[in-house]
C-alpha cells in the first residue's frame, strides 16, 4: 500500500507547500492557530516534521499572537523574506503581545516582503 | 535507471509525425500509445531522444502497473495539443498548478490511486499531473487533525514521547 511517507521529498514539500501560512490565512492573523494545517503536519511524524521545519516557505507568514510564536517563526522561516498581518490593533485584549511581537519583527534585519497593519485608525499606538 | 528491451519494428512500427510507443507496465502488460500523447513526459521525450540518437527503438520498461499508467495516459491523451506551463521545460516555473476542473473530476480517486499516480507522474516528469496531485492530496488533508492525517495517508507516529511534546515541536501559542 502505497504511503505518503515513502513519497520523494520534492512531492511532499509540493503537498506542503498548499498549506503555507502565507496561504492558509487569507489576510487576518486572528484565526485559531489550531485550524492552520501546517501546524498539524509537523506532528504526524519524524520525516513529515524534519521535512517541514525545514522548508522555510511554509513558514515565513510571521504570525504576532505572541512573542513566542513569533520568534519560533522567525526561525522556521531562515533567511525566507517575511510577509506579516497586523489585524484589529486597537481592539483586541492582546494588543501589547502583539506589539511587542510586532517589534520583533521590525528588528529582524531580513527583507521584509509585505507588512499590512490594520485597524489602528483614529488611535495612536506606539511601537516600542 | 530505466530498463530498455529491443523490440522489432512489427511490435513498434515508426513512421510519420505519430510513431507508436510501446509501454512496458510492471504487471507486464504491453500497451501501444501515440508518441505525440505521452510528449508531456520529460521522461519519455528523453527516451524518444534516445532513440533517435540510435536508431534503435525499444519499449521502454515502467515501475507501475498498467492501470496506473493507463491513467496517466488518459491525462496525457486529454491534453494532447494543450500546452500547459508547467510542462514547458522552457518556462519559468509557475510555482504551483492552477485548479483545472477536469483534473479535479479526473482526480476524484481513492487515497491508494492518488499517491500511485502521483508517483508515476514524478517518474515520467510530469510535471502538471505532480501539481494537479499535489493539490488533490493538500485538499484531502486540509484542516484535519493530526491523526486524520495518519489515518489519511498511511504515515506512522515514529515519535518517541518526549519527541512529540518538545517544546520546539510546535508552536503552542
Amino acid at each position: 500500500m502505497p504511503t505518503l511517507s515513502l513519497l520523494p521529498v520534492e512531492i511532499v514539500l509540493h503537498i506542503f507547500s498548499f498549506h503555507a501560512l502565507r496561504e492558509e490565512l487569507s489576510g487576518i492573523d486572528d484565526q485559531p492557530l489550531s485550524t492552520c494545517t501546517v501546524f498539524s503536519i509537523t506532528q504526524v511524524g519524524r520525516r513529515w516534521r524534519q521535512i517541514a521545519l525545514n522548508f522555510p516557505p511554509l513558514w515565513n507568514r510571521i504570525l504576532l499572537y505572541n512573542t513566542s510564536v513569533t520568534t519560533e517563526l522567525l526561525a522556521r522561516s531562515q533567511s525566507a523574506p517575511i510577509v506579516v498581518h497586523a489585524s484589529s490593533l486597537s481592539r483586541t485584549s492582546g494588543l501589547p503581545s502583539k506589539l511587542e511581537s510586532l517589534t520583533l519583527v521590525l528588528q529582524d534585519p531580513r527583507w521584509l516582503q509585505e507588512l499590512v497593519i490594520r485597524g489602528i485608525e483614529g488611535e495612536n499606538i506606539s511601537i516600542p | 535507471m530505466p530498463t530498455i528491451v529491443s523490440v522489432d519494428d512489427s511490435t513498434v512500427p515508426g513512421e510519420g509525425s505519430s510513431r507508436l510507443l510501446l509501454l512496458v507496465s510492471s504487471d507486464n502488460k504491453h500497451i501501444v500509445v501515440e508518441e505525440d500523447i505521452m510528449s508531456r513526459s520529460r521522461f519519455i521525450s528523453k527516451q524518444v531522444e534516445g532513440f533517435e540518437a540510435t536508431s534503435q527503438r525499444h519499449a521502454i520498461l515502467l515501475p507501475f502497473s498498467s492501470f496506473v499508467l493507463n491513467k496517466v495516459i488518459e491525462y496525457c491523451s486529454h491534453y494532447r495539443g494543450y500546452y500547459l506551463l508547467e510542462d514547458d521545460p522552457d518556462a519559468a516555473p509557475p510555482g504551483r498548478s492552477p485548479v483545472r476542473e477536469w483534473d479535479q473530476e479526473f482526480l476524484d480517486v481513492d487515497r491508494n490511486m492518488l499517491l500511485r499516480i502521483i508517483k508515476a507522474a514524478h517518474y515520467l516528469e510530469i510535471k502538471s499531473l505532480v501539481g494537479s496531485c499535489a493539490r488533490a492530496i493538500a485538499d484531502m488533508i486540509r484542516g484535519k487533525t493530526t491523526e486524520e492525517m495518519r489515518e489519511i495517508l498511511g504515515v506512522e507516529n515514529d515519535f518517541t514521547p518526549e519527541e512529540e511534546h518538545s517544546p520546539s515541536s510546535k508552536c503552542t501559542g
